[in-house]
């Protein structure tokens, strides 16, 4: 595992993505303590503008928004974090079973995954949200359900190209049974190219978070950069600090899970980075 | 040589090919075979590329479907084996693939490649499964086999990579090995070892082999019959398949294949015209 | 002989960038070709031959070496000093050429052979001139219908055929010296003595230095006058084609050659001609 942080720390721009993401980890871990107000309290005049005081300024009923952006931080990664593994598992299993046997049940699972990539996820949330009301679970599904898709796809694609490969095939002919080939042969082989789109799907998730919650759709009680932002929509030409900092933040976010992404992709996938003189070997 | 082992009753598989534009045309890459393979002999089937070779070496390996005809082993249909049977023929028919670093899984040591095998198989518990493998690899030529147990394929050069895929598949005590183009990426010095290495195992142990190849040289020193094949179909076989060849076929491949003597090589050169037409 | 001396290279050291640290692929090699010679060089995988190869008509691109050393005289030019824009001259201009085991790795799958060829062609011409041209090379590689071939994409072809091809492109800046990587290593056989032959055509009606890099000892027997034997990057031994093959001076290539004698049986011919 260090190993595995050391190469990623020696390309571009992994060890800058890590660097943000281990920021906000802090942040959303220790939120509570280094806020300097209370997040949910009233504590000054309502739409202070930036200060040395209210670093990021105040919201519409006088809470510290530096303070709600660091708070926000826990919701924002926790959503994008899990919608994100939410969605492997989806997409995992979909992509697995897609990809290694073929005929109908290929046919029909790739089908399906491609009816969720044509299917609007605004639409989907709000149909959701209409039948259980919004919450913070229901959130993390919907996000997974809306990106899954992309995860099937890049674990379907792994398999069918695996699954021709000679050592399956020894595999076969050794008679080892379907759930080893599957598991032990082909899974840790198929999983490099599906980490990197792991890391592009939590920061998809957060802007999808994001936007829904810019659509006031995200859990009320809770407190998340998006949930910020619909606040701050009546209030864009007064206070523009409402919008800019958790804006930010979210920005902030997604570059870096990018920037990790970029990297891990550089550590998986050397040849695809380094190869830029067009001769092959 | 005793009874069939494993055998092809016409059989026949076609693909569907796009090449050479939008039409689809069927091509048959194994065109109504008959094959006997006899316990303990080693049949060579030699082709060039396209000859359907390494098509008939999936059927017979099963991992793939003819579109007709039956394969027998010991005499009974595979498609109507029982799982006992078949469970039999899995581990008595083993195979050796053309590229051996892609025959390997990269992520797995050599110690786990052979222990799945030979725990599935109940040939070794855990805690005899480090020896056993050992043992193997010591069959094998690896030697000594704790410097071999825990590298990763890549760490294996190409020779000693193939090694173990042997080591793998002769762990099951197969009565019959089919190598698909087992020895084609190899230097011609790891090809030789290869090659005694798989006649000394058959000695040993008495087991057959089915060597797919394009290079009849390789094959010619330890094949006992040699079976040509050419657009899916066996054109000609038998023990004097490639020294006294009957079929055309059969003929231009021989005479195509390169001496490793000049002046022979040159002499030659006036006998065959300079330059055929190219082949479509 | 030396007034003669199309290639010259001096003491060539090539280190390749490797996982960790470096490979000393090449490590100082003397290699001469005189105008309109082939000479053949032959060692087993990972000996160095290949990278020997690109090395000597500069094709190494800078990412993969750590070191290049030495001299690589073309025409009495010192082409291991040249800059890109010189070297790009330089190969416009009747010098070398090169073709690679794998021709597929190195047409452009999305266009046409015709413009591919065409492209290669050092001036600049007429429409018709240009088409006349690349026709009458393809004709020169051995493919019989040029006008046909020039329409197709690669992949439309077979790989005896890409080769040709490749072969085509490689003759249109009329090369003094054509270096061949395993130029044959994966044709069937019988379309390996038909490229083989185009080779030794090419190399007699043009008077053309053929340099065949190969593991194959059949294949330098076939055509090489005379060969080196390359074994970790070093240079074993040189020697014209029969003496080599009669009296090997090192034992490692004695071994070689008895390995391929015994790998090769006598073929019906020879019997008959005994």
């Amino acid at each position: 595992m260090t190993a595995f942080l050391r190469r990623i720390a020696r390309t571009r721009h992994g060890p800058i993505g890590l660097a943000i993401l281990l920021v906000l980890l802090v942040v959303a871990i220790c939120a509570r303590w280094i806020a300097p107000y209370d997040p949910k309290a009233q504590v000054g005049t309502s739409l202070l503008p930036p200060s040395s005081a209210h670093l990021m300024g105040t919201d519409n009923i006088g809470r510290d928004l530096f303070s709600l952006v660091l708070v926000g931080t826990r919701a924002s990664l926790a959503i994008g974090i899990s919608s994100a593994f939410a969605a492997l598992l989806i997409g995992g299993t979909v992509g697995v079973l897609a990809g290694y046997f073929r005929g109908v049940a290929e046919a029909a699972l790739m089908r399906l995954t491609e009816l969720f990539q044509i299917l609007p996820v605004i639409v989907v949330v709000l149909f959701a949200i209409a039948l259980f009301g919004a919450n913070f679970w229901l959130l993390i599904g919907a996000v997974a359900l809306a990106i899954w898709p992309l995860e099937a796809r890049v674990i379907y694609g792994q398999f069918v190209q695996l699954r021709e490969r000679e050592f399956v095939a020894a595999a076969i002919v050794a008679d080892l049974p379907t759930s080893h080939i599957i598991l032990r042969e082909i899974l840790p082989n198929a999983l490099p190219p599906v980490i990197v789109q792991v890391a592009l799907d939590a920061s998809l998730a957060i802007l999808i978070e994001s936007g829904l919650g810019f659509l006031g759709l995200s859990d009320a009680n809770t407190v998340s950069w998006g949930q910020l932002l619909f606040t701050a929509q009546d209030f864009l030409d007064s206070a523009w600090w409402m919008s800019v900092f958790p804006g930010a933040a979210i920005c902030l976010a997604v570059v870096g899970f990018n920037m990790l992404a970029d990297g891990l992709n550089e550590v998986v996938n050397p040849r695809a980075v380094r190869g830029a003189v067009g001769l092959p070997a | 040589m005793t009874a069939p082992i494993l055998s092809a009753r016409r059989l026949t598989q076609s693909f569907a090919s796009r090449a050479g534009g939008w039409r689809r045309r069927v091509v048959r890459a194994v065109d109504n075979v008959d094959l006997d393979v006899c316990e303990g002999e080693t049949l060579a089937i030699v082709g060039e590329s396209g000859s359907g070779k390494s098509s008939l070496a999936r059927l017979l390996l099963g991992l793939r479907r003819p579109d007709s005809g039956q394969i027998l082993y010991r005499g009974e249909d595979f498609s109507t084996l029982s799982p006992a049977r078949r469970r039999a023929y899995r581990r008595e028919v083993q195979a050796v693939f053309q590229d051996p670093a892609a025959s390997l899984n990269p992520r797995l040591r050599v110690q786990d490649t052979l222990a799945h095998v030979m725990l599935h198989h109940r040939l070794a518990t855990r805690s005899t499964v480090r020896d056993a493998a050992a043992a193997e690899l010591h069959a094998v030529g690896l030697t000594p086999p704790d410097n071999f147990l825990a590298r990763y394929p890549h760490q294996l050069s190409g020779g000693q990579q193939q090694r173990v895929a042997i080591a793998r598949a002769m762990a099951l005590r197969p009565r019959l090995i089919i190598a698909d183009e087992p020895l084609s990426s190899l230097d011609i010095s790891v090809q030789t070892q290869l090659l005694e290495l798989m006649t000394e195992l058959q000695q040993r142990t008495g087991l057959g082999f089915v060597v797919i190849s394009h290079d009849l040289g390789a094959v010619d020193s330890i094949a006992h019959r040699v079976a040509v094949m050419y657009r899916g179909r066996i054109v000609e076989s038998g023990e004097q398949a490639l020294r006294r060849p009957q079929h055309p076929y059969t003929k231009a491949l021989v005479n195509a294949t390169l001496i490793p003597d000049p002046r022979l090589a040159r002499a030659r050169h006036h006998l065959a015209p300079a330059e055929p037409v190219p082949s479509s | 002989m030396s007034a003669a001396l199309l290639l010259d290279v001096r003491n060539l050291v090539v280190h390749l960038r490797a996982e960790n640290g470096v490979v000393r692929a090449v490590d100082g090699v003397d290699l001469t070709v005189a105008s309109g010679e082939c000479v053949g060089i032959v060692g087993e995988s990972g000996c160095g031959k290949s990278t020997l190869a690109r090395a000597v008509v500069r094709l190494l691109p800078n990412v993969e070496y750590a070191q290049l050393s030495g001299e690589i005289r073309f025409g009495g030019i010192d082409i291991a000093a040249l800059s890109p824009a010189a070297l790009r001259r330089l190969r416009r201009s009747s010098s070398f050429s090169m073709i690679f085991q794998d021709p597929l790795g190195y047409l452009n799958p999305t266009r046409r052979i015709g413009p591919q060829v065409g492209e290669a062609l050092s001036d600049t011409r007429s429409r018709t001139e240009t088409r006349n041209r690349v026709h009458a090379l393809l004709r020169e590689a051995g493919l019989t219908e040029p006008a046909t071939i020039a329409r197709r994409y690669p992949h439309e072809l077979s790989g005896g055929m890409r080769q040709r091809a490749l072969i085509a492109i490689a003759l249109a800046s009329s090369p003094r010296l054509l270096v061949a990587d395993e130029p044959t290593s994966a044709l069937d056989a019988t379309v390996q003595l038909q490229v083989l032959a185009t080779l030794r055509r090419l190399h007699q009606e043009r008077g053309m230095a053929l340099l065949i890099v190969t593991h194959d000892l059949g294949l330098v027997a076939e055509l090489c006058d005379r060969v080196y034997v390359m074994q970790a990057g070093r240079m074993l031994e040189c020697a014209d084609v029969f003496t080599l093959f009669d009296t090997p001076a090192h034992p490692y290539t004695a071994r070689l050659i008895e390995l391929s004698a015994r790998r090769h049986r006598p073929t019906p011919q020879h019997e008959a001609a005994e």
